[in-house]
């Protein structure tokens, strides 16, 4: 529920992601087979990715395992992502697998970076935004 | 304290960050890699194409947003 939860916010601010002229990906890493059905439940219509062998994860340091799949605040966030609507459907890829986000610019410098410390740890929208506003303001 | 700010700067921009401010979390927690390598990473899109993530930034900014699954 909490990926859902999550690309759902993302759609919901499609518009500010296009206002700034940047390329949003999301990358999950069960099979693309399942793009569609998740692309309409989140309502999300942009770049959709899959990295089934979890290299990308693993090089950015995310965190894998049980230690990180929990925890009291994680309970308290799916209790919230209930409330919005945002159900558990059949897992599709790593559920031990936590993740993140990066802001990288044209000339390849890393301007955010956001590591998942907990299932349902998500970056926050408006500094991803900003990240990007301040990356295009050099 | 500015010359110790500008040395963490040059240190983390060394690392290929260049913003601290936008690490969260008050530890580097990049685990050391670099975007190059990053951007040979290859994913899979809707047509189960093999696609190389420094693509994403050729052009424009990208915001990679890694999820743990499609469920």
């Amino acid at each position: 529920m909490f990926c859902r939860q999550q690309v759902a916010e993302l759609a919901e601010n499609s518009h500010n992601f296009n206002n700034i002229n940047v390329n949003l990906a999301v990358i999950g890493s069960g099979d693309t087979r399942h793009f569609k059905d998740f692309k309409k439940i989140t309502g999300y219509g942009g770049l959709l990715f899959s990295d089934p062998s979890l290299a990308a994860f693993s090089l950015l340091g995310f965190s894998k395992g049980l230690a990180g799949f929990m925890s009291i605040r994680s309970v308290f966030k799916a209790g919230s992502a209930l409330k919005q609507g945002h159900r558990q459907g059949s897992v599709q890829g790593s559920a031990m697998q936590l993740g993140g986000a990066v802001v990288i610019d044209v000339s390849g410098a890393m301007r955010y970076f956001f590591a998942g410390r907990k299932a349902g740890d998500h970056p926050k929208i408006n500094e991803l935004i900003s990240a990007v506003d301040d990356s295009q303001s050099l | 304290m500015l010359e110790g700010l500008k040395e963490k700067k040059q240190q983390l921009a060394s690392r290929g960050i260049q913003n601290d401010k936008n690490i969260n979390g008050t530890k580097m927690e990049t685990n050391n890699f670099s975007v190059e390598d990053l951007g040979e990473s290859v994913v899979l899109n809707d047509r189960n194409e093999h696609v190389k993530l420094s693509t994403l930034w050729q052009v424009k900014s990208a915001v990679l947003v890694f999820v743990r699954h499609f469920g």
